[in-house]
């Protein structure tokens, strides 16, 4: 197991038009590591990230941060969801440096930080600098929202299905960026996906979700070290956890869908 | 000679039409007949095209009718334009934009905020939009007289009558607008860090500038036309008093001349939205 991670959640609870969709939802996140979440559509998932967002209000329960109560949408714990939020009148460089000028109070940032520089060449989107969001393809937006959401140093990435539109060849180099950003930055991050091989690619340790309301049922821990390449896909060990992760999920989620 | 030229025009102008509509709607295999949003190739000798075939049609449309006093030909018209004395159509006409610039500044400058407002607050939207729907609905040159008891003979009736006409429109337009946000993007900059002013200033605003100058664009005209009716009825300047003495004394060239002028005023302050929306608008 990981290290318990600095974001957790109390007894969290959410109702939409008399239906819970969370309830008595306890969970830490392990900290520095990336843990993907696997649970049937409409188990409330995205409920979940958004609530650790603070995009919507929680009806009962509590989020915090290194033990501090988190209210309001902050730039510690970020949402990058599967729908485009590029802001669509900004550079891709105005896009990545807009978190960080708001929180460094500067109006204007002609260079790159060494930081974000570094961002933008880790996801191959340094030449597209000076670009609309219109004319990028959508993995490079997908890249764009990463880097902008990296940029700001976040203590912990959601990721909301955040590759679901995009074609194979696309979502298979964006997992290779995932996975590298991980490793790399030691970035806390929890991935939700409904692909188990997706799952298994990235995360270093796999939950189980059923719902609604959501509850975390299994959690596995992915033996495949930090430095992952393309052939892992390929690999009979890896072909044969996915086996054993999709028989638990089926047995778990199956049952209360 | 002129005549000649204006059949030539309108001809070449039929054939132009007809020849555009073959090649571009109907001989070429496409998604859809309705394809207007592709870029034209010429649009500027398209739009030199269109002014002169209108010339034309208006030259031999007069030249028929043979009757100065209904419709003069485009050339007694620039005649009746150079006619005037220089100074005094200068004067007048500064007065007409003053009041519009004066007027429309102030509706815009109300009528945007009330609008974002409107368009970004669920219990504005549900607090002014009624009432502005009720009164959008009421024509404002019933206000004429009005206006006049209200503010007197002088500018106020002028600029109320044409802060009337244009503000209730400009409120709804720029609700809707505002609602055209994708909610997402509102989302995202908070989740960044900004604060609701921040997200306001640096991406919602940004954002819907270039729709917001439109609406601003659709409603000079419209301030135009208010300007001509509060001048009509009661001033002693303005491009609006004058087409009145050119109506009273059955000066219809002159009235032509006035009408021309009044569209290239318009022409121009069309073109400068213009520009400011593409250069808004780079990203689109």
């Amino acid at each position: 197991m990981g290290v318990t991670s600095s974001l957790a959640a109390s007894n969290l609870q959410k109702t939409y038009d008399g239906s819970t969709i969370i309830d008595s939802f306890t969970f830490s996140l392990p900290a520095h590591q990336i843990t993907s979440l696997l649970a049937p559509s409409g188990a409330g998932k995205s409920t979940l990230l958004r609530l650790l967002a603070c995009l919507d209000r929680p009806t009962a329960g509590q989020i915090t941060l290194r033990d501090a109560p988190v209210t309001a949408p902050q730039p510690d714990i970020i949402l990058v969801p599967q729908a485009d939020t590029l802001f669509p009148h900004l550079t891709v460089r105005d896009q990545i440096a807009f978190g960080y000028r708001l929180r460094h109070n500067k109006n204007r940032v002609t260079q790159p930080t060494a930081y974000r520089e570094r961002i933008m060449r880790e996801l191959g989107i340094i030449q597209l600098h000076d670009r609309y969001p219109r004319q990028l393809s959508g993995g490079q937006r997908q890249r764009v929202s990463l880097a902008r959401a990296l940029a700001v140093q976040p203590a912990v990435l959601l990721c909301d299905e955040p590759f679901s539109a995009l074609d194979e060849a696309a979502r298979q180099e964006l997992r290779m960026v995932v996975r590298q950003i991980g490793t790399e930055f030691r970035q806390t991050i929890l991935f939700v996906t409904h692909s188990i091989q997706e799952g298994a690619f990235l995360a270093d340790e796999m939950w189980v979700g059923v719902g609604p309301p959501l509850q975390i049922t299994s959690r596995l821990r992915v033996p495949f070290g930090s430095n992952r390449t393309e052939e892992l896909f390929y690999e009979p060990a890896f072909t044969q956890f996915c086996k054993k992760f999709r028989d638990r999920y089926q047995a778990e989620a199956g049952a209360r869908t | 000679m002129i005549t000649l030229i204006a059949w030539a025009v309108t001809t070449a102008a039929l054939i132009t039409v007809t020849h555009t509509v073959w090649v571009e709607h109907l001989a070429r295999p496409k998604i859809s007949a309705f394809f207007w949003f592709a870029p034209s190739r010429q649009p500027r000798v398209t739009a030199v095209a269109t002014f002169a075939t209108a010339f034309a049609i208006w030259h031999l449309l007069s030249i028929m009718l043979a009757n100065p006093l209904l419709l003069p030909t485009p050339a007694a018209t620039i005649q009746a334009l150079a006619s005037f004395p220089r100074m005094e159509l200068a004067h007048n006409a500064l007065h007409s934009i003053l009041r519009v610039a004066v007027a429309f500044s102030l509706a815009s400058a109300v009528g945007l905020t009330m609008g974002l407002a409107a368009g970004l607050f669920p219990w504005i939207h549900r607090a002014i939009l009624p009432l502005n729907s009720a009164l959008r609905y009421i024509p404002p040159t019933a206000f004429i007289g009005l206006t006049i008891v209200w503010f007197g003979v002088d500018e106020g009736s002028k600029i109320a009558l044409i802060i009337i006409g244009v503000l209730f429109y400009i409120i709804q337009m720029t609700v809707d607008v505002a609602r055209t946000f994708p909610r997402p993007l509102a989302e995202a900059a908070p989740n960044l860090g900004a604060t609701d002013w921040e997200t306001f200033r640096y991406i919602i605003w940004p954002y819907c500038v270039p729709a917001v100058l439109s609406v601003l664009r659709v409603n000079l005209g419209a301030a135009w036309t208010f300007v001509v009716a509060a001048e009509v009825v009661s001033a002693q300047t303005g491009l609006g008093h004058m087409m009145a003495i050119s109506q009273r004394f059955l000066l219809t060239p002159q009235l032509f001349a006035l009408l021309v002028l009044t569209g290239i005023i318009g022409f121009l302050s069309d073109a400068l939205f213009g520009i400011a929306i593409r250069r808004t608008s780079t990203w689109a």
